[in-house]
């Protein structure tokens, strides 16, 4: 069969290439991935979009910060082994990445004497800290008292056609998403839920003008697709 | 195998080199030779317009039927002499009486050598085969069509009639020089059959030829480093990927024959 089948014009693009767009945007512009509240960024630039505290009476605002690693797409068919609760079906792709959360851990109730011999100092909770606890420590902010943990993050979902300045795009749409390693199974699911929606919102924000998939070459108005064949996306159009 | 794949058939390929045509622009060139008998100074431009499109595998787009349609302005240095009889009136004594002898003067006409500007055009096909080349230039990819060979040329129907048209021109120039007035009609004449249909496109076809012979056509360009989005903000900055590698052949994919672009990229 031809290329272009009935159409003119015919695009594909193997998963290693798209995920080097998505690698070159997310790297550019980290701050599609990271979002946190003025004690960790204190102004939106290229690394972090700043958002507002959570508002919580007695607080004044709890202070936190999300940032995910650069996301690794698998396209259907499953080529990176995914948790058991996730299944890749044809027209999937599978995403995995690292989400970091922090809060800030206020200090202004405990004796700060005690924390000058522990460099991570006393996060206000049960759990005292390890010396390779995950801590929010690679950027001056005015947290107080960072408190942060690392999950890593599975989720499956499809490809949705979207726009992109006018232009068509390729945008990645999530279906479910599965967390690593967390119990109980209910705090798993308010994470999952929780988390979910977030990586649902930056990837919205994650947009592969159809122009870079084809690098320059010719011009294409699809007809048919963005679609995930496999372990590649295709399209076919018109010039 | 390559990570990215655009590939497009051999409608679209009509298509797309009718832009790719349409955006060459009028090429021109200038400079001085010989028209049949002629010193001839002149400058020609020309514009090309797509024919239609034949892919044929593995490396060759072949386009029939590659208009150039094509003007001219020129200046012939003509030697009239070259053309007119010599007229030469002896002189002529009479005896008269009571006067004497009376002689007319000897009249030797020497026709002038004049230059007369001409313009004039009309169009030539061809079938041309472009061979596919790809080179990184100066961080620029390119692919381009790059004619084989030295493509025939088919001038179009009025060249007989640019060659009359320049016998009458030269004819027009000229009805200044005195007593040319009765050789006027046979100047055209003599002018046209010095020139002949095969002098004129003896003289046109190495000046227009490199209008299609030299013409690149671009294929694909785009920078090594490719942007995938433009800077929209301070905090927004350009998102590029750099192209590691571009190919370009021509498949048969069956039913169709397509003009296939790869590439691989790198973050």
């Amino acid at each position: 069969m031809s290329l272009t089948d009935t159409s003119e014009v015919f695009v594909s693009v193997e998963e290693t290439a798209l995920n080097d767009l998505v690698t070159a945007l997310c790297t550019a512009r980290p701050r599609l991935l990271s979002y946190g509240s003025p004690a960790f960024v204190p102004v939106s630039d290229v690394g972090d979009t700043q958002m507002p505290p959570i508002l919580f009476p007695g607080t004044g605002g709890i202070q936190w910060h999300v940032r995910f690693s650069v996301p690794h797409l698998d396209l259907f068919d499953e080529d990176a082994p995914l948790p058991s609760q996730l299944t890749l079906g044809p027209g999937q792709f599978s995403v995995s990445t690292k989400v970091q959360i922090c809060v800030d851990c206020p200090k202004d109730r405990h004796n700060q004497k005690d924390d000058l011999h522990d460099p991570h100092g006393d996060h206000g909770g049960d759990h005292p800290n390890e010396p390779d606890d995950p801590r929010w420590d690679d950027k001056p902010g005015k947290a107080q008292n960072p408190v942060c943990t690392a999950i890593e993050l599975y989720a499956v979902g499809h490809l949705v056609g979207t726009t992109l300045d006018g232009q068509p795009a390729l945008g990645f749409a999530v279906d479910a998403v599965e967390l690593v390693d967390v119990s109980p199974d209910d705090l798993e699911s308010v994470l999952e839920c929780l988390i979910g929606q977030m990586l649902r919102a930056v990837l919205t924000t994650i947009r592969v003008p159809v122009s870079a998939l084809r690098v320059g070459a010719f011009t294409l108005t699809p007809t048919v697709g963005p679609l995930i064949d496999i372990d590649r996306v295709l399209a076919r159009g018109n010039l | 195998m390559s990570e990215i794949i655009a590939a497009i058939d051999e409608g679209a390929a009509n298509d797309f080199l009718d832009t790719v045509v349409a955006g060459l622009g009028p090429q021109s060139t200038s400079g001085s030779s010989s028209l049949g008998p002629f010193a001839v100074s002149y400058s020609v431009s020309g514009t090309l317009s797509n024919g239609s499109v034949d892919l044929i595998p593995p490396g060759t787009i072949r386009i029939a039927d590659l208009r150039l349609d094509w003007s001219a302005s020129a200046t012939l240095s003509l030697d009239l002499g070259d053309f007119l009889p010599e007229i030469h009136i002896p002189q002529v004594c009479i005896d008269i009486p009571c006067v004497g002898t009376v002689c007319t003067p000897r009249i030797d006409i020497t026709w002038p050598t004049v230059s007369v500007p001409v313009s004039f055009g009309d169009f030539v096909r061809a079938t041309v085969d472009l061979g596919l080349s790809v080179a990184l230039v100066g961080g620029m990819w390119k692919v381009e069509g790059i004619v084989q060979g030295v493509p025939s040329l088919a001038f179009g129907p009025g060249t007989a009639a640019i060659v009359a048209g320049i016998g009458l021109a030269v004819a027009a120039a000229v009805a200044w020089v005195p007593l040319i007035g009765p050789f006027l009609a046979g100047l055209a004449i003599a002018v046209t059959a010095a020139i002949g249909i095969a002098g004129l496109t003896g003289w046109l076809g190495p000046i227009i030829t490199p209008f299609i012979s030299g013409t690149r056509f671009p294929i694909y360009e785009q920078p090594e480093w490719f942007e995938v989005l433009p800077a929209t903000s301070a905090i927004d900055p350009a998102v590029s990927v750099h192209i590691d590698a571009i190919g370009a052949e021509v498949q048969h994919n069956a039913p169709e024959d397509e003009l296939v672009l790869s590439a691989d990229i790198s973050a």
